[in-house]
């Protein structure tokens, strides 16, 4: 009797873990990669790929080369101009690429263009798990805050994931009798130290240093209200398509936003996301979110700069995920669309993806687990326990809801004349409810030439709710 | 018949020009005027026959009449300023002073440097923190300003770069326009008891004229078409204070791909640089 019973154990236990394992795929290795596309030696792949990653990301190239027998021939596409000449190409038809990069935020502009890779990732064993939870919503459209749908496709694989965090001078705050370790934990606070740190000369050059630097260019100037708008939240639409950034909540975010300037320095509207990493490491305010930046981060000295979530508002901590996230993605038009897609996954390979990471000079942010969890990636990304924060995002995005951003085609348009109020208001040009009541009937002008209020058309999916896809972000 | 072939071997020859102006100019153009009166965007799909509408839709956007005015002020600004700089520096290496071969030189690289090279200096130089001009007025006793934050200075640090990069060549045109007055109208002046204030007023400047149109005309286009400093310096803010009308269609027809409102607005854009040219050669029209 015991016996058998023994024998049942060990055949349960065999069973057990055998249909584990075949329920998630090992990912495929950097070699195994090169084995699979070896079959495509001789073909030419064209690359276009945003020119600040290009030069850095040159060795993996040569590598792949090498290694496969495929050419790639690399263009180069500035960050600043990648969206109008995707598109241009795209459009015209006169984009010869098999394979691009993009950035999130233009993910309803380029969807229309890019092949749906749920295929190819099955065939390829691609494990969507592999991929951090903050970052998962990346790969599918639509699934971001924008229109309804139960057939989402998977039109890219993340190259590159960041948010905003919080940033502190440990140095400034002990100067003012502040904690150095203690951030502020809200909005409010936030206020109080900022005005405690403000128009002081904290480091003894003879100069004044502020306490606050807001992201305030007018270039972009959404990605940085944004997250004020995921601190109390504002969603971008209501569900029948009609704009919510002017609702009560959101002029009252803007005016908290607005009222941070008091404490800024008076050049705020020249902020960018790397000016104000400059600004900040060279002491000019004490405080700021921004993105997270392998490459900027790591010019900021540790023993005098504090890294955490961002202070949080009425609606709680805010992940913004209206950032600089990038992802692959292989053109519908491709002629060559296995090799180029076995080329995407060499970038995104545990081995190359982790040597990118850590490089810094392509800012490339960790967005997957294999090079999150890796002990070497541990011991030496960006900043002392900066990967622990990246975790304990992804950690709390199981319990907190973080706001989609907007991804749908007229996300590009929409943004800029946001960008546009907002850089009005900053400027004190308009204010807070004119900035917003502006932006939000040209939004609706939009909306309408875009067909969203056409009878039937599907209705918006909000920012604040978890995605109806099941284990996006549980699994 | 002679001469019929060779008529007939002149327009052979013509050919390929005629091709280049019609494959880069008519045919671009004529697409463009067809664009304007079309609800014409790409991203969609759309490509609906509207007649004047773009037109009429403009004349109500608020953005479009803002960067019209906006650069008109630009340009009523930056042109005559670029002229009176290079009349300045054309009548100083006019006189033969020690070393101006060199100083004529130097005085001209600002011009042959490339528009995006001379924005990104002028960005960093402007800098509010780490930027030199605000380094000089502090060390004067001066406090520093925002130059490129502030609306009303963001519009005039535009023209100050627009100016630095575009001075050269009025003093080029009116250098080599000084050098072929006849030296006989300054000596019968002269004569005639002219002062050097009479002699710039009543010789030099009637002199100059049509160089002076030349300018004025050449510069006056290039001013309303500015795009380069804007995208590269503030990019049309702080708000809407340098949202030049060339950057406001740049906008609308690449990033909102609003072709047919773009193509619109830019032949709005036109029609002004036409109306100008037009008043300007009427009032130097030589008597």
């Amino acid at each position: 009797m015991r016996k058998t019973r023994l024998i049942s154990l060990v055949i349960t236990g065999l069973f057990v873990s055998l249909i584990a394992s075949s329920a998630v795929a090992k990912t495929l290795s950097k070699q195994e990669i090169v084995d699979k596309a070896k079959v495509f030696a001789g073909i030419t792949l064209n690359v276009s790929m945003s020119g600040a990653d290009i030069g850095f990301i040159q060795g993996a190239v040569s590598e792949f080369e090498r290694t496969t027998g495929i050419k790639l021939d690399m263009m180069a596409v500035p960050d600043a101009q990648m969206y109008e000449k995707l598109m241009i190409g795209f459009m015209t038809g006169t984009a010869p690429y098999d394979f691009f990069d993009f950035m999130h935020r233009h993910k309803g502009g380029v969807a229309a263009f890019a092949m749906d890779l749920t295929e190819l990732n099955a065939e390829y064993g691609f494990n969507v798990s592999d991929v951090l939870p903050l970052f998962r919503p990346l790969l599918y459209y639509p699934t971001d805050a924008g229109s309804k749908t139960d057939d989402p496709k998977i039109i890219g694989l993340p190259s590159d994931g960041d948010f905003h965090v919080f940033f502190w001078r440990k140095d400034y705050f002990e100067v003012t009798g502040l904690d150095p370790d203690t951030p502020p934990g809200d909005i409010d606070q936030l206020m109080q130290f900022a005005e405690q740190l403000n128009e002081k000369d904290l480091n003894g050059d003879g100069r004044l240093e502020y306490g606050f630097g807001p992201r305030m260019s007018r270039w972009g100037a959404h990605i940085g209200y944004s997250t004020v708008m995921n601190a109390f939240g504002v969603d971008w639409f209501y569900e029948n398509w009609r704009p919510a950034i002017n609702s009560d909540t959101g002029v009252e975010a803007l005016q908290w936003w607005l009222s941070t300037r008091k404490f800024s320095v008076p050049n705020y509207q020249e902020l960018s996301w790397p000016t104000m990493y400059e600004a900040f490491n060279r002491g000019d305010f004490a405080m700021m979110w921004n993105f997270t930046s392998t490459r900027q981060i790591p010019n900021l000295n540790p023993a005098i700069c504090g890294i955490s979530l961002p202070p949080a508002g009425p609606f709680g901590v805010p992940y913004n995920m209206t950032s600089g996230a990038s992802l692959f993605a292989i053109t519908k038009q491709s002629k060559n669309p296995e090799a180029a897609y076995l080329f995407l996954r060499f970038l995104t390979c545990p081995e190359i993806h982790k040597k990118l990471t850590l490089s810094g000079d392509g800012d490339i942010g960790v967005c997957y687990k294999y090079t999150l969890y890796d002990p070497e990636f541990q011991a030496e990304y960006m900043y002392p326990g900066s990967w622990k924060l990246v975790q304990k995002v992804c950690e709390l995005t199981k319990d907190l809801v973080p706001a989609q951003p907007l991804c749908i085609p007229e996300t590009k348009v929409l943004h800029e004349e946001l960008d546009l109020r907002l850089s009005e208001a900053y400027s004190d040009q308009l204010t807070a409810k004119e900035a917003l009541d502006k932006a939000a009937k040209t939004w609706a002008d939009i909306m309408v030439k875009g067909g969203h209020y056409n009878p039937g058309a599907p209705s918006y999916d909000p920012a604040y709710r978890k995605p109806d896809i099941d284990g996006i972000y549980l699994k | 018949m002679a001469r019929k072939s060779s008529q007939w071997l002149a327009y052979i020859f013509l050919l390929p020009l005629l091709a280049v102006i019609g494959g880069l100019i008519v045919y671009p153009l004529g697409t463009s005027i067809w664009i304007a009166f079309r609800d014409f965007n790409p991203m969609y799909g759309r490509s609906a026959f509207v007649g004047l509408g773009n037109f009429i839709q403009l004349l109500s956007q608020e953005r479009f009449v803002t960067s019209i005015t906006i650069t008109c002020i630009f340009v009523a600004i930056a042109v005559p300023a670029e002229f009176l700089l290079g009349l300045g520096f054309a009548l100083i290496l006019y006189k033969n002073i020690p070393g101006g071969r060199y100083f004529r030189t130097i005085a001209l690289l600002p011009y042959v440097t490339v528009p995006v090279v001379v924005a990104l200096t002028f960005r960093i130089l402007l800098n509010y923190r780490g930027g030199l001009v605000n380094y000089v007025m502090q060390s004067m006793g001066i406090s520093p300003l925002a130059w490129l934050s502030h609306p009303r200075l963001a519009l005039f640090s535009v023209v100050v770069a627009d100016l630095w990069r575009w001075s050269p060549f009025a003093t080029l045109l009116l250098l080599a326009g000084l050098r072929s007055i006849p030296n006989n109208i300054f000596e019968a002046a002269e004569v005639d008891g002219a002062t050097a204030g009479q002699k710039f007023l009543w010789v030099v400047l009637p002199a100059l004229k049509p160089t002076i149109l030349v300018i004025l005309l050449l510069r006056m286009i290039g001013t309303f078409k500015v795009f380069d400093l804007v995208y590269m310096l503030t990019e049309g803010g702080p708000g809407k204070a340098t949202d030049l009308i060339s950057f406001y269609i740049f906008q609308l027809g690449f990033r909102h791909w609003e072709l047919g409102t773009a193509a619109a607005a830019s032949y709005y854009l036109l029609l002004i640089i036409l109306a100008i040219t037009i008043v300007l050669l009427k009032r130097f029209k030589p008597t």
